[in-house]
């Protein structure tokens, strides 16, 4: 099985339990959204994947188990978007993502197709014009960039990503969803988490459903996005209505094979 | 004594150089060993400083601030009340102990994030300076000693201890230059040189480790000397940027030159403690730093 699988997975933080027994399949080649209320594991489990936690049960990533991964193979393999970076110290754009390479290179050792990996991160995240800009003297959304483009020059195999475009602008959120969308064409792993359940309408070929820490649903969009799930996930009413495009002057712009059904609470 | 450079060169190089015994006595024994030790504290507490606001990811952090140097000043006002002997040693102790209690208090609290490293330091500190306060307050005829040794100085150094320290210096130097990369990564914060692959904890202990000793050896041998361990990597990082491989290599030479310059200038003023010109001139700076880094990136 190509990507992540989890089996009876049990983590948290210190002495409290977060994730309670989950298990299941992100697969290779696809996005999967994580949704789910604040507070119901959706970071916690991104970051376990990862690896940052300790936990019981079992993740594979294809055919490793993640736990006989050493750090700099996880490194190679797994990439995690995680929020802002400290902003103590002024690294400037192009060198926050040159650190996305770390896995790649050792102290004498020359990595080819580094500078490559970091001009193309720069540009799928358009901050060629940022490169020499200071971490502090950026706004929100840029920074958001930057750390998805580190991730973007790590060239993982896996992509996590918590929460990647909370802090974007529509244009940048939507070539990042684009750009993730390629990611799993080329059989790339993606798992992001999300509060917009329009976002996994989109752009998501499969979602898992969160609730207090245990995997309330999980599946296609299509079979998972349902009114009633929704609404006992979330608690409020959900109605599901189709997209109108206000531009009647042509065809409306395609959107990831036609018409989707999207959600509102109300 | 004006002996001229070229003298002075002839004096350390020769074998037998033609000058006179007293000045042979005054290079050999006691310029020489002075110029050493302060190049060699000044790279040591730089570069301790630059490792220690790298690895805990707080610009705030520096030997001092964790604890070493109040932990070395109790140290030393003990060995002096007991009978002035072994105060470098009780120094040395007194250092390390108070970075083990800093460690062990900021463990127990928050696994030894950043910010509970540098809050336990400043509460160790302040526990100890206290102690201080109460030897100075109990060894009556004694504390004009303990006063002068806390000021810090270098008059009186000898090669051997210089050597000790100018080691720890290039020890600690080499094992952060190594990970330098890492240390990058790791200043980001967030566990983001964890995601990045880098042994995090591993890198962390040792390089704390060594530069808690690159501080202690110098607190241990020359007095307290404030200011240069937080001062000289702040400087560097506005010329050169937070990059951690040539930060620390600027901070080693910049640390040296800085605390050799302080030390000449406290020589010339007339034999004032080191380590009140460094506090001096230091708080200022720092202050400017401080103030700089507000107004230039909004």
């Amino acid at each position: 099985m190509k990507g992540i699988s989890v089996s009876s997975l049990t983590a948290g933080y210190g002495g409290r339990t977060i994730l309670r027994d989950i298990s299941g399949v992100l697969p290779a080649g696809a996005v999967t959204f994580i949704l789910g209320p604040n507070g119901s594991g959706k970071s916690t489990l991104l970051r376990t994947l990862g690896g940052a936690l300790p936990f019981r049960g079992r993740i594979r990533f294809s055919d490793r188990d993640a736990a006989s991964l050493s750090p700099r193979e996880r490194g190679r393999m797994v990439g995690v978007v995680t929020q802002s970076p400290s902003l103590n110290f002024p690294f400037t754009v192009g060198e926050v993502i040159t650190m996305g390479r770390l896995p790649h290179r050792s102290f004498l050792e020359r990595d080819e197709g580094g500078k490559k990996a970091v001009s193309r991160a720069c540009k799928e995240m358009e901050l060629e014009e940022l490169r020499d800009r200071t971490l502090p003297s950026l706004s929100g959304g840029e920074r958001q960039r930057t750390m998805i483009a580190q991730v973007i020059a790590q060239e993982p195999e896996i992509f996590l990503l918590d929460e990647p475009s909370s802090a974007l602008d529509p244009n940048h959120a939507l070539k990042l969803f684009r750009f993730l969308e390629r990611m799993a064409a080329e059989g790339k792993t993606v798992a992001a988490s999300a509060h917009d359940i329009n976002l996994a309408a989109e752009f998501g070929s499969f979602v898992w459903i969160m609730k207090e820490g245990r995997l309330a649903a999980a599946g296609k969009t299509g079979d998972v996005l349902k009114g009633d799930v929704l609404s006992s996930v979330y608690g409020s009413t959900f109605v599901p209505y189709r997209r109108e495009w206000t531009d009647f002057s042509g065809t409306p712009p395609a959107c990831n094979g036609g018409e989707k059904i999207l959600w509102r609470a109300v | 004594m004006r002996i001229s450079p070229a003298a002075v060169a002839e004096i350390l190089f020769s074998s037998s150089p033609e000058a006179t015994p007293q000045e042979i006595l005054v290079v050999r024994s006691i310029r020489f060993p002075r110029l050493f030790a302060s190049l060699a504290a000044g790279a040591s507490l730089a570069v301790s400083g630059a490792v220690l606001q790298g690895v805990l990811g707080n610009p705030l952090a520096d030997p001092y601030t964790l604890g070493i140097a109040s932990g070395a000043a109790l140290g030393a006002s003990v060995g002096i009340h007991l009978g002035g002997i072994w105060v470098s040693g009780a120094a040395f102790a007194g250092a390390l102990a108070a970075l083990g209690l800093a460690f062990l208090l900021s463990w127990r609290a928050r696994g030894a994030s950043s910010i509970s490293m540098v809050l336990s330091g400043i509460v160790v500190s302040s526990i100890l300076s206290a102690g201080v306060t109460l030897f100075k307050a109990l060894s009556d005829e004694r504390v004009s000693a303990i006063v002068l040794w806390l000021m810090g100085s270098f008059s009186g150094a000898s090669v051997e201890s210089a050597a000790a320290v100018f080691c720890g210096a290039v020890l600690l130097f080499a094992a952060a230059e190594w990970w330098g990369r890492e240390l990058d990564a790791m200043s980001l914060g967030e566990g983001r040189a964890f995601f990045l692959g880098v042994r995090e904890k591993r890198i962390k202990i040792t390089l704390l480790v060594l530069a808690s000793l690159a501080a202690a050896l110098p607190a241990a041998s020359f007095g307290i000397i404030g200011f240069v361990g937080l001062v000289g990597p702040h400087l560097v990082r506005l010329v050169l940027g937070p990059s951690h491989r040539p930060l620390l290599a600027a901070s080693f030479l910049g640390g040296a030159l800085l605390l050799a310059g302080a030390d000449g200038a406290a020589r010339a003023l007339g034999e004032l403690p080191v380590g009140v010109i460094t506090a001096l001139a230091g708080g200022p700076v720092f202050c400017w730093i401080l103030v700089r880094q507000r107004g230039g990136d909004p």
